[in-house]
């Protein structure tokens, strides 16, 4: 039997005299809950959660197809047939919401009873959705069921909806009390968004289709607005996946807002009026996708470039922290290494020593030369040893400062009568000089200074064949800076070498040239003294054989 | 224990199924069910119901309300009822049948009659 009064549609569900608001409200909130139902399904099918949400979109999908049937259809049996659907499918949004909050917030299947007291609430729904207490008759002329619905049926489903809102809004709170801060954002998104769907499903297509009904509102379209809560829905549970992963799933944000651009867009073609526009909409939506997944790719490759970088870092940390180790170990293996050296060392060096001035009784000459070595060659490695500690000290942050004030240029000029005599025996001259516009006074540690300052010197010693050795202090009394400056005719540095001299067994390239021993750490311990008692060392040469400056700067005591 | 955990699977499913098919046998294959349309009425000589022909309301149309049950509705006109004659009157003694007119004191401004001076086409 037809309805009398209308067109056929076309495609099950085109008719040309329906709103096209009809297709705008029903189209894109179906494919949007579709897609998203799908994704979330497909991608942890294990998931309980996953599956109820599909579900509620297959629901929500049956329930607009059967709304678009009854609007467009016009064979009254058919439209008949298919309206028990609407009390059965909407009964089952609701319940099943209340099923899915439940899971979503306690990470577990529903208690029989609840499942029970759900099957309960729809049984009275899906038993009597195709008898008289439902829907008993229809009218041709409206080509709607609306005048012969039951009453008690229809407030009975309808209060389903309002029982499901009012039970999960109770689950939420009590969630949300109990829950860790980030959880509690995830509870607000889906709590907002659920509650916002049902409450504009539930208004505007019951409330206000029955409002229409007795004659207390004109406008039957309401009930299609309220479809837009899905699509809001349907954003939330976007924004979920997003940023918490909800659902054991992980999209980025760039495609999610790509699939709701080209969702949008292709949902212009429900306006379309014409070929034309039709068109257009076509070349937008090709366009649309064609941008948007090129954007997806590269967002995925810049993610992908992150996610390695951060894997790297993540492995630097891991070898810089190691490596720290590595040095510790090392510093207190040569620091226990060099303790138990200096022992036997210092007997070596005692005995020889002792055998020299005869205090064993009288020592042929024959036997002075190698006592001498012997002697020589025990303080050579003394001093090794003690550079070798005094790196570990320093490295490890136990090197001591006894600060105190004292006259630099005295303590220069007493090292350097100290030395004098060696210099001598080498063929060179010491010559010292000062140029002080201050007294000369700086707190520092004494011994450290005067370490530095025999290692500044001896090392121009070590390195000057011939010629002299300067030594020269003067300050800067604006800045409150003093400089101690030697300056040998020795074999001068490079400028390769004048850039690493400083560092850790580093000597100079020409180094054997003059056939001098040493461990290459000096300098190394010379400058980490300086710098600690707020001072520095510099060096400059011309070149090879061009001799070298060496300048220890100190801060004046003032 | 499998079917507690599965309660809702295990009722629900079947009762949808036994009201699909219960629906389309009430609906597609007995037609169970009246109908209500608009009959014929002549605003001369009886109490008609006033509708709009359009939305603009340009012009008027005069019915009865009929309500009868759809198989006899179907054998008497068969799917379309639009120029069917027989679909404005009940038969003797057709149960479930009306033909309802206006009635002014009731329905009000709903309804309306006519004398020849308003001269309409019917």
């Amino acid at each position: 039997m037809i309805c009398y009064l209308y067109d056929a549609p076309t495609y099950l569900f085109f008719a040309s005299d329906v709103p096209a608001l009809l297709y705008y409200s029903h189209v894109p909130a179906t494919v949007l809950a579709l897609l998203v139902g799908f994704f979330v399904y497909f991608n942890a099918r294990h998931l309980l959660l996953n599956k109820l949400l599909f579900i509620i979109a297959i629901c929500f999908s049956l329930w607009t197809l059967t709304s678009l049937v009854s609007w467009t259809n016009i064979n009254a049996d058919f439209i008949l047939f298919t309206w028990p659907f609407f009390a059965i499918l909407s009964s089952l949004i609701a319940i099943l919401s209340i099923y899915f909050i439940y899971v979503f917030l306690y990470k577990k299947d529903a208690p029989l009873l609840m499942k029970s007291a759900f099957t309960l609430l729809l049984v009275p729904v899906i038993l009597f959705a195709p008898t008289n207490l439902s829907v008993s008759g229809f009218n041709l002329t409206n080509c709607d069921a609306l005048g012969f619905e039951g009453t008690p049926f229809k407030i009975y489903y309808t209060s389903l909806g309002v029982i499901a809102m009012v039970w999960i809004l109770a689950l939420l709170i009590n969630a949300y009390k109990a829950a860790e801060k980030s959880f509690r954002k995830q509870i607000l998104l889906m709590g907002t968004g659920i509650e916002f769907f049902l409450f504009s499903f539930l208004t505007m297509t019951f409330i206000g289709t029955y409002l229409v009904n007795i004659g207390i509102l004109e406008d039957s379209r309401l009930e299609f607005y309220g479809l837009f809560g899905m699509l809001v829905f349907m954003v939330f549970i976007g924004a979920l996946v997003v940023r918490f992963k909800t659902f054991s799933i992980g999209m980025i944000a760039s495609k999610a807002l790509m699939i709701a651009l080209v969702v949008l867009v292709a949902s212009q073609f429900t306006f379309s009026e014409n070929s034309t526009s039709a068109i257009l909409t076509s070349i937008t939506l090709l366009l649309t996708a064609v941008a948007g997944y090129n954007l997806i790719k590269s967002v995925r490759k810049e993610i992908k470039q992150r996610k390695e970088l951060e894997v790297v870092t993540v492995e630097l940390d891991k070898a810089n922290v190691r490596l720290k180790e590595l040095d510790k170990l090392k510093s207190e293996f040569v620091s226990i290494a060099s303790h138990q050296l200096r022992s036997p060392l210092t007997s070596i060096r005692g005995y020889a020593s002792l055998l020299l001035e005869g205090s064993y009784g009288k020592i042929t000459k024959k036997m002075t030369e190698p006592l001498e070595r012997i002697e020589d060659s025990s303080k050579l490695m003394a001093l090794a040893i003690e550079d070798y500690l005094n790196v570990s000290r320093i490295e490890s942050g136990n090197m001591k400062y006894n600060k105190a004030d004292f006259n630099l240029k005295e303590e220069v000029d007493r090292v350097c009568d100290d030395i004098r005599g060696d210099t001598i025996r080498s063929g060179l001259s010491l010559i010292f000089r000062s140029d002080l516009k201050s007294r000369g006074v700086i707190n520092a540690d004494l011994g450290k200074t005067v370490q530095i300052l025999r290692n500044l010197i001896n090392n121009s010693l070590k390195y000057t064949e011939k010629g002299s050795i300067k030594v020269l202090v003067r300050d800067d009394v604006t800045n409150k800076k003093i400089f101690v400056d030697i300056i040998d005719t020795g074999i001068g540095m490079s400028e390769k070498t004048q850039e690493t001299i400083f560092e850790k067994f580093e000597r100079a390239d020409n180094a054997n040239t003059v056939s001098v021993q040493g461990t290459g750490l000096g300098l190394f311990v010379a400058l980490k003294m300086a710098k600690a008692m707020g001072g520095d060392i510099t060096s400059f040469s011309k070149g090879d054989g061009k001799g070298s400056r060496f300048t220890l700067e100190l801060p004046l005591a003032m | 224990m499998h079917f507690l955990n599965n309660i809702m699977l295990y009722v629900l499913i079947p009762l949808l199924i036994l009201t699909v098919v219960a629906s389309y046998y009430r609906f597609l294959v007995l037609n169970d069910h009246p109908v209500a349309y608009e009959g014929f009425c002549d605003p001369y000589t009886e109490e008609c119901f006033v509708g709009c022909e359009d939305d603009e309301c340009l012009e008027e149309s005069y019915y009865t309300e009929v309500e009868r049950y759809a198989p006899t509705l179907l054998r008497l006109c068969g799917d379309d009822i639009s120029d069917c004659e027989a679909a404005n009157t009940c038969t003797e003694n057709e149960d479930g049948c009306s033909v309802a007119y206006c009635e002014p004191e009731v329905d009000g401004e709903a309804c309306d009659t006519l004398s020849e001076s308003d001269n309409i086409d019917i």
